[in-house]
Protein backbone atom coordinates (compact mmCIF):
# COMPACT_ATOMS: atom_id res chain seq x y z
CA UNK A 1 0.00 0.00 0.00
CA UNK A 2 1.60 3.50 -0.82
CA UNK A 3 1.67 5.81 1.69
CA UNK A 4 2.45 9.05 0.42
CA UNK A 5 2.81 11.07 3.54
CA UNK A 6 6.24 11.44 4.67
CA UNK A 7 6.55 9.50 7.95
CA UNK A 8 7.65 11.47 11.11
CA UNK A 9 10.46 10.33 13.17
CA UNK A 10 8.46 8.96 16.04
CA UNK A 11 6.36 6.95 13.18
CA UNK A 12 9.14 5.49 11.65
CA UNK A 13 10.42 4.63 15.68
CA UNK A 14 6.79 2.98 16.70
CA UNK A 15 6.44 1.19 13.71
CA UNK A 16 9.95 -0.53 14.19
CA UNK A 17 8.72 -1.14 17.88
CA UNK A 18 5.70 -2.61 16.80
CA UNK A 19 7.67 -4.79 13.93
CA UNK A 20 9.60 -5.83 16.87
CA UNK A 21 7.20 -6.64 19.57
CA UNK A 22 5.34 -9.00 17.05
CA UNK A 23 7.88 -10.75 15.49
CA UNK A 24 9.60 -11.64 18.55
CA UNK A 25 6.53 -12.29 20.37
CA UNK A 26 6.11 -15.16 17.28
CA UNK A 27 9.77 -16.19 17.64
CA UNK A 28 9.67 -16.72 21.25
CA UNK A 29 6.32 -18.53 20.77
CA UNK A 30 7.48 -20.97 18.54
CA UNK A 31 10.88 -22.12 20.21
CA UNK A 32 8.94 -24.49 22.90
CA UNK A 33 6.86 -25.87 20.29
CA UNK A 34 9.75 -26.54 17.97
CA UNK A 35 11.51 -28.36 20.76
CA UNK A 36 9.01 -30.47 22.12
CA UNK A 37 6.38 -30.93 19.33
CA UNK A 38 4.39 -33.94 21.21
CA UNK A 39 3.48 -31.77 24.17
CA UNK A 40 2.23 -29.25 21.63
CA UNK A 41 0.09 -31.49 19.97
CA UNK A 42 -1.25 -32.57 23.39
CA UNK A 43 -2.35 -28.99 23.71
CA UNK A 44 -3.64 -28.56 20.38
CA UNK A 45 -5.98 -32.01 21.43
CA UNK A 46 -6.89 -30.29 24.47
CA UNK A 47 -8.14 -26.93 22.65
CA UNK A 48 -10.97 -30.02 22.05
CA UNK A 49 -11.44 -28.25 17.89
CA UNK A 50 -9.00 -29.76 15.78
CA UNK A 51 -10.34 -33.01 13.69
CA UNK A 52 -8.08 -35.70 15.00
CA UNK A 53 -6.59 -36.00 11.46
CA UNK A 54 -5.11 -32.40 11.27
CA UNK A 55 -3.31 -32.55 15.24
CA UNK A 56 -0.01 -33.59 14.41
CA UNK A 57 0.07 -31.50 11.21
CA UNK A 58 -0.69 -28.46 13.12
CA UNK A 59 1.17 -29.30 15.63
CA UNK A 60 4.48 -29.92 13.13
CA UNK A 61 3.62 -27.54 10.70
CA UNK A 62 2.48 -23.62 12.84
CA UNK A 63 5.81 -23.33 14.73
CA UNK A 64 8.12 -23.22 12.32
CA UNK A 65 5.46 -20.96 10.39
CA UNK A 66 4.94 -18.86 13.67
CA UNK A 67 9.20 -19.07 13.69
CA UNK A 68 9.72 -17.66 9.83
CA UNK A 69 7.02 -15.09 9.90
CA UNK A 70 8.65 -13.63 12.84
CA UNK A 71 12.11 -13.31 11.51
CA UNK A 72 10.46 -12.18 7.83
CA UNK A 73 9.06 -9.48 9.92
CA UNK A 74 11.94 -8.27 11.75
CA UNK A 75 14.72 -8.58 8.96
CA UNK A 76 12.09 -7.26 5.95
CA UNK A 77 12.19 -10.39 3.89
CA UNK A 78 8.77 -10.51 2.46
CA UNK A 79 7.23 -8.18 5.78
CA UNK A 80 4.11 -7.37 3.99
CA UNK A 81 3.28 -11.09 3.44
CA UNK A 82 4.51 -12.03 7.24
CA UNK A 83 2.49 -9.55 8.75
CA UNK A 84 -0.48 -11.03 6.76
CA UNK A 85 -0.19 -14.07 8.03
CA UNK A 86 0.64 -13.21 11.29
CA UNK A 87 -2.72 -11.05 11.54
CA UNK A 88 -4.35 -13.83 9.96
CA UNK A 89 -2.38 -16.04 13.13
CA UNK A 90 -3.77 -13.66 15.96
CA UNK A 91 -7.22 -13.77 14.21
CA UNK A 92 -7.44 -17.25 14.44
CA UNK A 93 -5.89 -17.75 17.61
CA UNK A 94 -9.05 -14.83 18.91
CA UNK A 95 -11.95 -17.15 17.72
CA UNK A 96 -10.44 -19.84 18.87
CA UNK A 97 -9.44 -18.55 22.76
CA UNK A 98 -13.57 -17.14 22.38
CA UNK A 99 -14.93 -20.01 21.49
CA UNK A 100 -13.40 -21.84 24.33
CA UNK A 101 -14.33 -19.35 26.85
CA UNK A 102 -17.70 -18.76 25.30
CA UNK A 103 -18.55 -23.09 25.64
CA UNK A 104 -16.74 -23.00 29.53
CA UNK A 105 -14.01 -25.27 27.62
CA UNK A 106 -10.97 -25.14 30.59
CA UNK A 107 -7.97 -25.46 28.02
CA UNK A 108 -3.52 -25.26 28.20
CA UNK A 109 -2.67 -21.94 25.96
CA UNK A 110 0.42 -23.38 25.02
CA UNK A 111 1.30 -19.96 23.93
CA UNK A 112 4.97 -19.54 25.74
CA UNK A 113 5.20 -23.03 27.41
CA UNK A 114 3.62 -26.27 27.32
CA UNK A 115 1.77 -26.66 30.66
CA UNK A 116 -0.48 -23.14 31.15
CA UNK A 117 -3.92 -24.19 31.84
CA UNK A 118 -6.05 -21.69 31.37
CA UNK A 119 -8.72 -20.68 33.84
CA UNK A 120 -11.40 -18.29 32.59
CA UNK A 121 -10.08 -15.05 33.59
CA UNK A 122 -6.46 -15.71 32.36
CA UNK A 123 -8.65 -17.17 29.22
CA UNK A 124 -10.01 -13.88 29.09
CA UNK A 125 -6.58 -11.84 29.54
CA UNK A 126 -5.06 -14.02 26.79
CA UNK A 127 -7.77 -13.07 24.81
CA UNK A 128 -7.14 -9.21 25.23
CA UNK A 129 -3.71 -9.71 24.88
CA UNK A 130 -4.19 -10.98 21.44
CA UNK A 131 -6.43 -8.37 20.55
CA UNK A 132 -4.30 -5.72 21.39
CA UNK A 133 -1.31 -7.77 19.45
CA UNK A 134 -3.85 -7.74 16.22
CA UNK A 135 -4.68 -4.15 16.58
CA UNK A 136 -1.05 -3.55 16.34
CA UNK A 137 -0.38 -6.25 13.26
CA UNK A 138 -3.91 -4.10 11.64
CA UNK A 139 -2.22 -0.56 12.55
CA UNK A 140 0.86 -1.96 10.81
CA UNK A 141 -0.98 -2.93 7.97
CA UNK A 142 -2.93 -0.04 6.72
CA UNK A 143 0.29 1.88 7.49
CA UNK A 144 2.85 -0.19 5.91
CA UNK A 145 5.88 1.24 4.08
CA UNK A 146 9.10 -0.61 2.92
CA UNK A 147 11.63 0.39 5.51
CA UNK A 148 14.82 -0.90 3.35
CA UNK A 149 13.03 -4.06 3.10
CA UNK A 150 14.46 -6.42 0.16
CA UNK A 151 10.76 -7.00 -0.69
CA UNK A 152 7.28 -6.80 -0.10
CA UNK B 1 -4.49 -7.60 -1.24
CA UNK B 2 -2.46 -7.07 -4.19
CA UNK B 3 -0.53 -10.12 -5.93
CA UNK B 4 2.98 -9.69 -5.00
CA UNK B 5 1.28 -10.22 -1.13
CA UNK B 6 -0.26 -13.33 -2.15
CA UNK B 7 3.04 -14.55 -3.65
CA UNK B 8 4.95 -14.02 -0.58
CA UNK B 9 2.17 -15.64 1.85
CA UNK B 10 2.45 -18.80 -1.09
CA UNK B 11 6.24 -18.67 -0.97
CA UNK B 12 6.58 -18.48 3.20
CA UNK B 13 3.60 -20.96 3.71
CA UNK B 14 6.05 -23.13 1.23
CA UNK B 15 8.74 -22.41 2.60
CA UNK B 16 7.82 -23.59 6.10
CA UNK B 17 5.97 -26.71 5.08
CA UNK B 18 9.28 -28.17 3.65
CA UNK B 19 11.56 -26.81 6.48
CA UNK B 20 8.66 -28.47 9.36
CA UNK B 21 8.34 -31.58 7.95
CA UNK B 22 11.62 -31.92 6.94
CA UNK B 23 13.18 -31.04 10.58
CA UNK B 24 10.44 -33.35 11.83
CA UNK B 25 11.46 -36.48 9.79
CA UNK B 26 15.33 -36.29 11.19
CA UNK B 27 14.43 -34.57 14.74
CA UNK B 28 15.22 -37.54 17.32
CA UNK B 29 11.61 -35.49 18.89
CA UNK B 30 9.67 -35.56 15.59
CA UNK B 31 6.21 -36.89 15.93
CA UNK B 32 3.89 -39.19 13.13
CA UNK B 33 2.25 -37.37 10.94
CA UNK B 34 -1.10 -38.85 12.86
CA UNK B 35 -1.49 -39.16 16.47
CA UNK B 36 -3.39 -41.10 18.51
CA UNK B 37 -6.66 -38.81 19.88
CA UNK B 38 -9.16 -41.50 20.12
CA UNK B 39 -9.95 -41.57 23.63
CA UNK B 40 -12.07 -45.14 23.42
CA UNK B 41 -8.84 -46.68 21.80
CA UNK B 42 -6.60 -45.60 24.95
CA UNK B 43 -3.90 -42.67 26.46
CA UNK B 44 -3.69 -40.26 23.88
CA UNK B 45 -0.62 -39.74 21.79
CA UNK B 46 1.29 -37.71 19.41
CA UNK B 47 3.15 -40.64 18.54
CA UNK B 48 6.77 -39.04 19.08
CA UNK B 49 9.87 -41.26 18.35
CA UNK B 50 10.46 -40.86 22.08
CA UNK B 51 6.85 -41.74 22.54
CA UNK B 52 6.68 -43.64 25.90
CA UNK B 53 3.06 -45.21 25.40
CA UNK B 54 2.89 -48.34 24.47
CA UNK B 55 -0.68 -49.33 23.73
CA UNK B 56 0.11 -52.59 24.44
CA UNK B 57 0.26 -52.78 27.85
CA UNK B 58 -2.53 -50.85 28.40
CA UNK B 59 -5.85 -52.25 30.29
CA UNK B 60 -8.98 -50.63 28.81
CA UNK B 61 -11.83 -52.56 30.28
CA UNK B 62 -12.30 -50.97 34.25
CA UNK B 63 -14.46 -53.86 35.10
CA UNK B 64 -11.51 -56.12 34.77
CA UNK B 65 -9.20 -53.36 36.40
CA UNK B 66 -11.67 -53.76 39.48
CA UNK B 67 -11.53 -57.30 39.35
CA UNK B 68 -7.90 -57.42 39.87
CA UNK B 69 -7.92 -54.86 42.69
CA UNK B 70 -10.68 -56.93 44.31
CA UNK B 71 -8.48 -59.97 44.02
CA UNK B 72 -5.35 -57.84 45.05
CA UNK B 73 -3.93 -59.62 42.10
CA UNK B 74 -1.62 -56.15 41.35
CA UNK B 75 0.26 -53.59 43.31
CA UNK B 76 -1.68 -50.69 41.99
CA UNK B 77 0.21 -47.22 41.60
CA UNK B 78 -0.73 -43.98 41.17
CA UNK B 79 1.67 -41.89 39.52
CA UNK B 80 -0.83 -38.21 39.99
CA UNK B 81 0.71 -35.57 42.33
CA UNK B 82 0.12 -36.20 46.41
CA UNK B 83 -1.92 -33.65 46.72
CA UNK B 84 -4.47 -35.43 43.34
CA UNK B 85 -3.71 -38.62 45.52
CA UNK B 86 -4.98 -37.26 48.80
CA UNK B 87 -8.27 -36.02 47.22
CA UNK B 88 -9.21 -39.49 45.76
CA UNK B 89 -7.45 -42.87 44.95
CA UNK B 90 -8.64 -46.43 43.93
CA UNK B 91 -8.95 -48.60 47.07
CA UNK B 92 -5.14 -50.10 47.88
CA UNK B 93 -2.97 -47.71 45.75
CA UNK B 94 -0.06 -46.36 46.46
CA UNK B 95 0.83 -42.99 45.44
CA UNK B 96 4.31 -43.03 43.67
CA UNK B 97 4.41 -39.41 41.82
CA UNK B 98 6.00 -39.78 38.36
CA UNK B 99 8.06 -36.22 39.26
CA UNK B 100 9.41 -38.08 42.61
CA UNK B 101 10.44 -41.16 40.67
CA UNK B 102 14.01 -41.41 41.52
CA UNK B 103 13.36 -40.13 45.28
CA UNK B 104 11.03 -42.70 45.99
CA UNK B 105 12.61 -45.91 44.22
CA UNK B 106 13.88 -47.34 47.27
CA UNK B 107 10.47 -47.40 48.79
CA UNK B 108 8.91 -48.67 45.63
CA UNK B 109 11.66 -51.85 45.48
CA UNK B 110 10.70 -52.55 48.77
CA UNK B 111 7.35 -52.59 48.03
CA UNK B 112 7.49 -54.50 44.52
CA UNK B 113 9.96 -56.54 42.97
CA UNK B 114 10.30 -57.61 38.73
CA UNK B 115 8.06 -60.30 39.13
CA UNK B 116 5.51 -58.43 40.80
CA UNK B 117 2.12 -57.52 39.03
CA UNK B 118 1.89 -53.82 38.60
CA UNK B 119 -0.65 -51.81 37.06
CA UNK B 120 -0.25 -48.36 36.34
CA UNK B 121 -2.46 -45.28 36.15
CA UNK B 122 -2.63 -41.50 36.54
CA UNK B 123 -5.79 -38.87 35.78
CA UNK B 124 -7.35 -40.63 32.69
CA UNK B 125 -6.58 -41.31 28.96
CA UNK B 126 -5.10 -37.61 27.67
CA UNK B 127 -2.38 -37.93 30.46
CA UNK B 128 1.30 -39.98 29.55
CA UNK B 129 2.15 -39.86 33.31
CA UNK B 130 1.42 -43.63 33.54
CA UNK B 131 2.80 -44.62 30.59
CA UNK B 132 6.35 -42.68 31.39
CA UNK B 133 6.36 -44.51 35.01
CA UNK B 134 5.58 -47.91 33.35
CA UNK B 135 8.56 -47.43 31.00
CA UNK B 136 10.64 -46.64 33.65
CA UNK B 137 9.96 -49.78 34.68
CA UNK B 138 10.51 -51.91 31.73
CA UNK B 139 13.54 -50.19 31.58
CA UNK B 140 14.27 -51.77 34.99
CA UNK B 141 13.66 -54.99 33.78
CA UNK B 142 9.99 -55.24 35.62
CA UNK B 143 8.18 -58.11 34.10
CA UNK B 144 4.52 -57.96 34.31
CA UNK B 145 3.83 -54.08 34.18
CA UNK B 146 0.65 -52.41 32.94
CA UNK B 147 -1.38 -49.23 32.49
CA UNK B 148 -4.74 -48.46 33.54
CA UNK B 149 -5.64 -46.36 30.58
CA UNK B 150 -9.00 -44.81 32.09
CA UNK B 151 -6.94 -43.70 34.99
CA UNK B 152 -8.94 -42.03 37.84
CA UNK B 153 -11.50 -40.22 35.91
CA UNK B 154 -12.91 -43.32 34.60
CA UNK B 155 -13.14 -45.41 37.51
CA UNK B 156 -14.60 -42.30 39.14
CA UNK B 157 -17.14 -42.46 35.95
CA UNK B 158 -17.75 -45.79 36.91
CA UNK B 159 -18.77 -44.87 39.81
CA UNK B 160 -16.49 -47.17 42.03
CA UNK B 161 -15.48 -47.27 45.43
CA UNK B 162 -13.04 -44.23 46.02
CA UNK B 163 -10.51 -43.67 48.58
CA UNK B 164 -9.38 -40.63 50.51
CA UNK B 165 -6.38 -39.92 52.78
CA UNK B 166 -8.53 -37.48 55.15
CA UNK B 167 -6.75 -34.13 56.73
Amino acid sequence: MKNNHKKSGWQIGLHWILRLLLGLTFIWASIHKIINPAEFARIIYGYGVFPEITINVIAIFLPYLELLTGICLITGVLPKSSLAIINGLFFGFILLIGFNLLRGHTFDCGCFSVSDTQTAGSAVSLLIRDVFLLAAGIYLWIRFEPLGNRCS
Amino acid sequence: MIKKEKFGILTLLTIAALISFGVNAFSPSGIALTGQWDKSKGVVTAKSKQDAVHPEIELNDPRTVQQMIKNKAVVLLDVRSNEEFDQGHLPGAFSFPLAEFDDNLDKLLSLVNKDSSVLVYCSGVDCAASHTFAAQLLAMRFMNVKVYAGGFRQWQEMGFEISKNEE
